[in-house]
């Protein structure tokens, strides 16, 4: 399934829901960003990427950087996927963007499963800033088959990076 | 060091078997962590040498790779250094042998007589760039049935993707050696010749997953390959740079979510390229997998 780009403008905010694979298919260059302040982008949706998709996504945000720059862009439901994208590839988020929820992996070793938790910008954590370090809340989370806890399924030090990026 | 002075205990075993001491003489062992590569650099055999570290990045493994012309980095610290040191003896001394059929050496107990015992495989063949999202589709519900296969579903379709893009775009090329699809646009439908499809295969046991493709092109250039993996390595962050497809960016994403990155090249005839992954494993620790590296050209 290629990329479905539900777009929706409120006021001077651009929804955006990404649904399918971000792939070479993807095309943003139609989407209206002018008089827009704010672009909510939710891929909550978006099952998988590549690297053609990444550099669609690059040209674009690179285009908003250089010919909106003015205007905020908010990434919301990021799965694992788009974190690993944005700590790896240069302007995947772009200057002006901020990730406003994530998906966090779990995993249980009795049941070799995974659950996912979504964090919440301000509630879970908080990207290093001129007004303090950035943050992290991890949460206690159970296996849904087992009930038992599951660890934490990622490493820190990488996977939280995008959250040291600003100042 | 000779392989086997430094080794010898570890493979003793197979040392029994007369047909496969051939594949482990001569070959040296140079360790990046405790060799003067100074001292040794003038004397390396590129055909005859592997090197070897302990926890080494991509981006310094690549970079000796290049440096001293050298095909094959093996993980000291893995669990299965010997079975992937044992992969890289046989490309390098029977790297025909390694092409035509590379599950043996991913087998538990790296003997190459046995077979990989594989509890699922499954092969597709394709011949257009349109045929893409289907196999990818039948890639994804091999792997659904399967729960140690599921949880590596999103690293496995990256790879599965960029894979089947290098076979349909990157691979073919016209009498003179000239790549005829390198630069169109990924979102245009390109058709292989009749005589020349490609083929993508996933494999796993228990442990270890197998995934590569095919194509009968042999047109990767080596130079070029390492060129374009070390310069994405560079920074920790890659641009995305300038051109049609990922430009490099899918390569090193294959290196990102496997534990084990291998191309074979016959030139002119047939290029392999394989990801392999551990399985029954959560993400930390495959993510803290440092990766084997092996680019054979013959």
């Amino acid at each position: 399934m290629d990329l479905h780009i539900n777009s929706q403008v409120d006021g001077k905010t651009l929804k955006l829901t990404l649904e399918g694979n971000l792939n070479e298919m993807a095309n943003f260059d139609d989407l209206p960003l002018s008089g827009i302040e704010d672009i909510h982008i939710d891929f909550g949706g978006l099952k998988f990427i590549n690297s053609s998709g990444i550099h669609r996504w690059v040209k674009w945000t690179q285009n908003i950087e250089n010919d909106h720059a003015a205007i905020r862009v908010g990434f919301f439901k990021c799965p694992k996927i788009i974190i690993d994208q944005v700590n790896a590839v240069k302007g995947f988020l772009p200057k002006s963007g901020t990730i406003h929820s994530f998906m966090l992996p779990f995993y249980c070793e009795e049941s070799d499963r995974h659950e996912m938790v979504l964090m919440q910008r301000d509630k879970d954590f908080m990207e290093e800033s001129s007004e303090g370090q950035e943050w992290v809340k991890v949460p206690n989370c159970s296996c849904s088959e087992t009930q038992t806890p599951c660890e934490m399924d990622v490493m820190p030090k990488k996977y939280f990076a995008f959250l040291k990026r600003k100042s | 060091m000779q392989l086997l002075d430094k080794f010898k205990e570890q493979f003793a075993h197979l040392l029994s078997n007369k047909a496969l001491l051939p594949l482990l003489e001569n070959v040296e062992i140079v360790d990046v962590d405790t060799d003067n590569l100074n001292s040794v650099g003038n004397d390396i055999d590129p055909k005859k040498t592997i090197f070897v570290g302990h926890k080494t990045s991509p981006k310094e493994a690549l970079s000796h790779l290049l440096k001293f012309d050298i095909e094959h980095f093996v993980q000291i610290d893995r669990d299965d250094f010997f079975y992937d040191l044992f992969a890289a003896c046989v490309m390098l001394k029977k790297p025909a042998s390694f092409i035509n059929n590379p599950l043996p050496f991913f087998i538990k107990n790296f003997n190459p007589i046995e077979s990989m015992s594989p509890i699922r495989s499954t092969t597709l063949t394709f011949s257009s760039s349109a045929e893409k999202s289907p196999i990818l589709h039948s890639i994804q519900q091999f792997l659904q049935e399967h729960q140690k296969t599921s949880n590596f579903m999103d690293a496995i379709h990256v790879i599965a993707d960029e894979l089947i893009m290098n076979a349909t775009y990157n691979a073919p090329v016209d009498g003179d050696g000239k790549h005829i699809y390198m630069n169109k646009d990924r979102s245009e439908v390109v058709d292989l010749p009749e005589d020349k499809a490609a083929k993508i295969f996933v494999t796993h046991d228990e442990r270890r997953l197998l995934i590569g493709c095919e194509d009968p092109y042999g047109s990767v250039n080596r130079f070029k390959m390492l060129s374009q993996l070390a310069k994405v390595h560079k920074d920790s962050q890659s641009s995305p740079n300038e051109g049609t497809g990922g430009a490099g960016l899918g390569s090193k994403m294959m290196i990102d979510y496997s534990c084990g990155f291998y191309v074979v090249v016959k030139k002119n005839q047939k290029t392999l390229v394989c990801c392999s992954l551990p399985l029954g494993v959560s993400f930390r620790k495959a993510e803290k997998f440092s990766k084997n590296l092996h680019f054979t050209f013959f």
